[in-house]
């Protein structure tokens, strides 16, 4: 997400293709400001939390203890214990990965069939298909991304995968809009008409050309939507209509938390915590890009 | 409907946002300056219910307890049982000033009292609307008790005061099914036939509270019936207010803008509740007891072994769930709780029969079972919260003697689907609250008839059948004597425990909290049991705050 | 500008009957079954059957469908599963309450967030500038329900300054106001956030325009350069946040609701839900798609008059 085009210039050319990249997002994170910067660190912290967490956390996060209820904080509980006796540390930290990584994918998902959906309105731009997708993407687009999520979840049921889908949906008609944008402005750009006049199939357009470029257009506002797609998550788990108990996520954590909030605050606090700092670093990271690319709003 | 409501229906103008403006002015400079919100409010009962929304407030079709509480404050029945106790010898005469029964039971004849009146000016209760009320419990399709009043062979009203009821088979404790409860609501005739579908969720009933209004998601609110034949109540309305968050309703309740709400299941939730809502609240753990109970479906192997089924019951531990729900939960030996009438104490009980918690003798058992290693076994259980806790805590400890338990949760529509429609389960946890006597938990989970797989069948989920339990259940009823009843319904449980169909393990009351300034008008001891169907407080005329 | 306004109705008409029918098939071959829902621990396979039957469960799919239609064109939503009523009047009953809460959450949204961007831009890279970023970054990075649970535990429950439950008495307005004040503090902050943001930004944008440099270099005092350049041009841009907003503050309400037991739609779509009750879940989701649309028609109307070059066709 951090990666773009216009890095090429400065990067000598790396005699180990290995390093190439960390050198590239090194440099690239460097030339953040400074709450960019930051916003980088938080971001690694959680991805690397979500991917190798659950591995080492010292708990089952499901395994209740009736007689460990509402602990406080010990060596063997770090964050001490929910209403269940259920370690909180090990929930907070397998709740990561189900949050980020359900989101992420849920986006990923959303991506790849909005791209696909804007190219082929875009290539089909003076013709009805292209009519039919923008229309379809403005009526879906007028439902709030949470009504958007409820309505998927009252049709498909309660469930994990099913939030995936809601939010894919949800996110469906602003990754259509802006791949077709995109796509457009492409599509009667010089170099397509360069490859086209020189014979190339329309697939090969697609797939060298405007895949391409999309793609970077897309990734920089996909980790604002990174954010709205855990506050939606986290509100869709919070109605009870997200990841069922007791499997964790943060916005179950929240809700169940609630109910002992007056005994033990930590087990729904916490959560909070972690929802809190996931959200700021994503949007210091898009600060901080935006920033750095725009001279007009460039603070430094 | 009056004209404000028309007004608010018809959307807004330009004057409600001038309103609104100075809405937000008041709300910023007025409430800032720390006024108390909402204190208590003189002649104004505030009830917070452990329930989404209203449901149906017709007495005859309503199941849920938030419905019921309503209900009872706005009907009456011929008799009622007096606040706190709920069997035969608490009743007292209500719309019926005296009754009487033949010989052979057979023949129930109730005297009403003169001048009660229907609330909203439908005018006086007669016997045709006990008649009518009579019929539609017994006949109308949607009425939920059919099965429970299907004895009723005729009813007749030979003046407007005098109801007699013929039976089909004799049943001497038939006058409690008149009671203020469920069939026994007597319902108004004129306005059920001029109101049609509209009676259902506004009901008018001859109770001491009559129905206000609605508001969707939000409340009920029921005003003093003026003309009450028990005189007009003191407290000027009650407000049922929906409140399903455990969170919302303590929240709430400690900032005393609820009188009295229904509590959570939970020891330390509890506790912490009466430690912080100012002077002396009370919690009450209301009755009747939700017997708690472990369906083993005989049909499925290897549960169809006895010793299987003893094995898996001696390797609970009822002191999980006490430690779990705190004092709501007590850990029984008979599905049937002590506290109902005919359920039998725990120390008259063999001791083989109680099946305590040995988890040696489990595995011995299952060794004899040609089991030494025991097995592994799956089945569906709900997600919420109340039977997912049994599961788990279930689970566990059958893994301690080498059961492995699956469990496949499901959301709790689907799970009633599965089990009752599908006839899935092999291991069925079950919930279940009714009328403090014997016979109604042993007519839906004993009885042959009984069984799931059966056309017209109810609660059986262990399949089970046997002549014998049938037999002692049918001898028990028949009789008027409360001993020989009491004798029979020992008998069959103490089949129902040989033959171990259902592993019995508790009985769980329900926590209602009131503050300190509510009175109810009867006096509640300490320590005392109390007992009130529809898992609230009575709100009788005599209530106060 | 009459055809424009026939034309997006139209469109919205023909957009509601396709979420109406999409929904329609979607929620009956999934969700649950109401039957169970309604009849709870009592149930058994007969009265499912029964109370399946007599609610119209049992008919074609088709015919269902045929039926639910025309009573939608005709106005009438059916009645709920749950309770027999009809779903036109308990959405009418609750309206009122959402209407209040989105639409004060809008205006404090609106009043908080214009005036903090504008500030923040003039001031940039002042102390200032990064209070005001810092604040509306971290409102930004909760849920909604978040803050309302803060605002709710600060203000309800610590201070004891407002109530802590419902909607409130609707035709008392001190009743009704306290009720909603929370609430629509909590909705107005987490709009105003993104509403102070973009301001900042586009106010920056218009800043750097060379107009507004010529205006300077002829010494036009900076207090009109503001009021007479700036401000009118940002007009364009916040009347375009309202229409956006208004979609994010009614998602937003869903859950606000639920935290302070508000009646309101949202309180119904999530009853429904769990209930089963797919006639009231989808007059729940028609009013809000019809909300929704309403706004941004209103929205493009407003264009017109403010900014002239706009012209619909």
């Amino acid at each position: 997400m951090i990666s773009s085009q216009n890095l090429n210039y400065d990067v000598p050319a790396p005699k180990s293709g290995l390093l190439a990249l960390p050198i590239k997002f090194y440099k690239r994170v460097r030339s953040l400001p400074m709450s960019g910067q930051i916003g980088v660190l938080i971001l690694i912290f959680v991805l690397g939390t979500a991917l190798i967490g659950p591995l080492l956390v010292p708990h089952d996060p499901v395994s209740q203890s009736l007689i460990n209820r509402n602990k406080g904080f010990s060596a063997e509980h770090w964050f001490g214990t929910d209403a269940f006796g259920r370690d909180v540390f090990s929930r907070l930290v397998v709740g990561t990965r189900h949050t980020i990584l359900l989101t992420s994918s849920a986006l990923l998902l959303s991506a790849g069939l909005g791209i696909l959906i804007g190219l082929v309105a875009a290539y089909n731009r003076s013709n009805w298909v292209d009519s039919l997708i923008c229309w379809t993407m403005d009526i879906l687009l007028t439902f709030p991304m949470v009504i958007m999520g409820v309505v998927v979840v009252a049709i498909l049921g309660q469930g994990t995968l099913n939030v995936g889908i809601a939010i894919a949906v949800a996110f469906l008609p602003r990754m259509v809009r802006m791949s077709r944008g995109v796509a457009l402005t492409l599509v009667t750009s010089e170099f397509v008409e360069a490859a086209r006049a020189i014979g190339a199939s329309p697939s090969r357009i697609v797939i060298r050309h405007l895949l391409p470029n999309v793609m970077i257009e897309m990734s920089s506002i996909s980790t604002l939507w990174l954010a709205t797609a855990i506050k939606t998550e986290t509100s869709l788990s919070f109605l009870g209509l997200g990841v069922q108990p007791p499997t964790p996520s943060w916005g179950l954590m929240v809700r169940e938390g609630l109910s002992t909030l007056y005994i033990n605050a930590w087990p729904s606090l916490l959560p909070v915590i972690a929802i809190f700092i996931t959200i700021i670093g994503l949007n210091l990271v898009v600060d901080g890009t935006q920033d750095s690319l725009n001279p007009h709003t460039k603070d430094h | 409907m009056n004209k404000t409501t028309d007004n608010k229906r018809t959307g807004h103008n330009r004057r409600d946002v001038l309103g609104y403006g100075i809405a937000g002015l008041i709300a910023t400079a007025g409430l800032s300056l720390g006024s108390k919100a909402t204190a208590q409010l003189a002649g104004t009962l505030r009830i917070g219910l452990n329930a989404r929304d209203m449901g149906v407030l017709h007495p005859h079709v309503a199941t849920g307890g938030a419905d019921v509480s309503i209900i009872a404050s706005v009907f009456s029945g011929l008799v009622r049982y007096e606040p706190t106790r709920v069997n035969i010898t608490a009743i007292q005469p209500d719309l019926a000033e005296k009754w009487e029964m033949s010989d052979d039971f057979m023949t129930h004849t109730f005297y009403l009292r003169k001048g009660a009146q229907w609330q909203k000016g439908y005018g006086e209760v007669t016997s045709a609307d006990v008649a009518f009320s009579l019929s539609n419990v017994r006949d109308n399709e949607q009425s939920t008790f059919r099965p429970l009043y299907g004895n009723i062979d005729t009813v007749e009203t030979p003046d407007a005061y005098t109801v007699v009821i013929h039976l089909k088979k004799a049943d001497p404790t038939f006058v409690t099914a008149m009671a203020n409860w469920q069939g026994g609501f007597v319902i108004c005739k004129k306005a059920s036939d001029e109101m049609g579908d509209r009676y259902r969720t506004e009901p008018v009933g001859s109770g001491p509270f009559q129905f206000d209004s609605y508001t969707p998601q939000d409340n009920v609110i029921v005003t003093a019936h003026a003309d009450y034949y028990g005189g007009t109540p003191k407290l000027e309305r009650v407000v049922y207010s929906y409140v399903p968050d455990e969170t919302s309703r303590r929240f709430a309740f400690v900032q005393q803008e609820l009188d009295i709400i229904q509590g959570a299941s939970n020891q330390d939730w509890l506790a912490e509740v009466i430690k912080s809502t100012p002077g002396n609240p009370t919690v009450d753990l209301l009755g009747p007891e939700r017997s708690v109970n472990l369906h083993m479906k005989a049909t499925e192997e290897p549960l169809g072994n006895p010793l299987v089924r003893q094995a898996i019951a001696h390797a609970i531990n009822r002191d999980d769930f006490e430690q779990y729900y705190g004092p709501v939960f007590k850990g029984t030996h008979s599905s049937i709780p002590p506290s109902y009438f005919g359920g039998l104490k725990t120390e008259d009980i063999p001791e083989e029969l109680k099946y305590s918690f040995d988890p040696e003798k489990s595995r011995a058992l299952l060794a004899e079972a040609g089991l030494p290693d025991g097995f592994e076994i799956s089945t569906v259980v709900s997600e919420r919260g109340d039977y997912l806790a049994l599961a788990q805590i279930v689970q566990e400890r059958l893994a301690g003697v080498g059961i492995t338990l699956k469990l496949d949760i499901l959301d709790h529509g689907s799970w009633v689907a599965a089990i009752i429609k599908e006839k899935r389960g092999t291991l069925v946890w079950s919930i279940s609250s009714r009328y403090p006597s014997a016979e109604y938990l042993m007519r839906e989970f004993f009885l042959c008839g009984a069984r799931v797989s059966q056309p017209g069948g109810v609660q059986g989920f262990a399949e089970y059948c046997n002549e014998e339990f049938d037999e002692a259940y049918a001898e028990a009823i028949a009789s008027a004597d409360p001993e020989v009843r009491a004798a029979g319904f020992a008998k069959a449980q103490i089949t129902a425990l040989t033959d171990l169909p259902v592993v019995p393990l508790g009985a769980m009351s329900t926590p209602v909290l009131r503050q300190d300034y509510v009175d109810l008008g009867y006096e509640i001891a300490d320590g005392e049991d109390v007992t009130s169907l529809p898992y609230l407080y009575h709100v009788t005329p005599a209530t106060t705050v | 500008m009459a055809r424009m306004i026939f034309t997006r109705l139209l469109l919205m008409f023909m957009a509601m009957f396709v979420v109406v029918t999409a929904m329609f098939f979607g929620i009956r071959l999934g969700g649950t079954d109401p039957a169970i829902a309604i009849q709870g621990s009592y149930a058994t396979a007969e009265s499912i059957a029964f109370l399946r039957a007599s609610l119209g469960l049992d008919e074609p799919l088709w015919q269902q469908y045929v039926m639910y239609m025309t009573g939608v064109l005709t106005g009438d939503l059916g009645v709920s599963l749950q309770n027999g009523r009809p779903v036109l009047e308990q959405i009418l009953l609750v309206l009122p309450n959402t209407f209040d809460l989105t639409f004060w959450g809008m205006i404090i949204g609106v009043v908080v967030g214009v005036p903090l961007g504008f500030a923040s831009a003039i001031k940039r890279n002042t102390f200032w500038d990064q209070v005001i970023r810092v604040g509306t970054l971290a409102s930004i990075s909760m849920p909604p329900f978040i803050i309302a649970y803060l605002l709710l535990i600060i203000f309800a429950i610590t201070f004891s300054m407002f109530p802590v439950n419902g909607g409130g008495d609707m035709d008392i307005l001190s009743s009704r106001a306290s009720h909603l004040f929370l609430p629509a503090m909590a909705l107005g902050l987490a709009v105003a956030a993104y509403i102070a943001r973009l301001t900042r930004t586009s106010i920056l944008e218009i800043l750097s325009k060379d107009f507004i440099r010529t205006a300077r270099a002829k010494g036009v005092s900076e207090f009109r350069v503001m009021t007479r350049h700036v401000l009118k041009l940002s007009w364009v841009g916040i009347v375009t946040l309202i229409g956006i907003y208004s979609a994010v503050s009614v998602g937003g309400s869903v859950a606000i609701e639920l935290v302070f037991g508000r009646p309101g739609v949202g309180r119904l779509v999530i009853g429904a839900i769990s209930q089963g009750d797919f006639t009231m879940l989808q007059g729940a989701i028609i009013f809000y798609a019809a909300f929704v649309s309403l706004v941004n028609i209103i929205v493009d109307v407003t264009y017109t008059f403010l900014d002239p070059r706009i012209r619909y066709t």
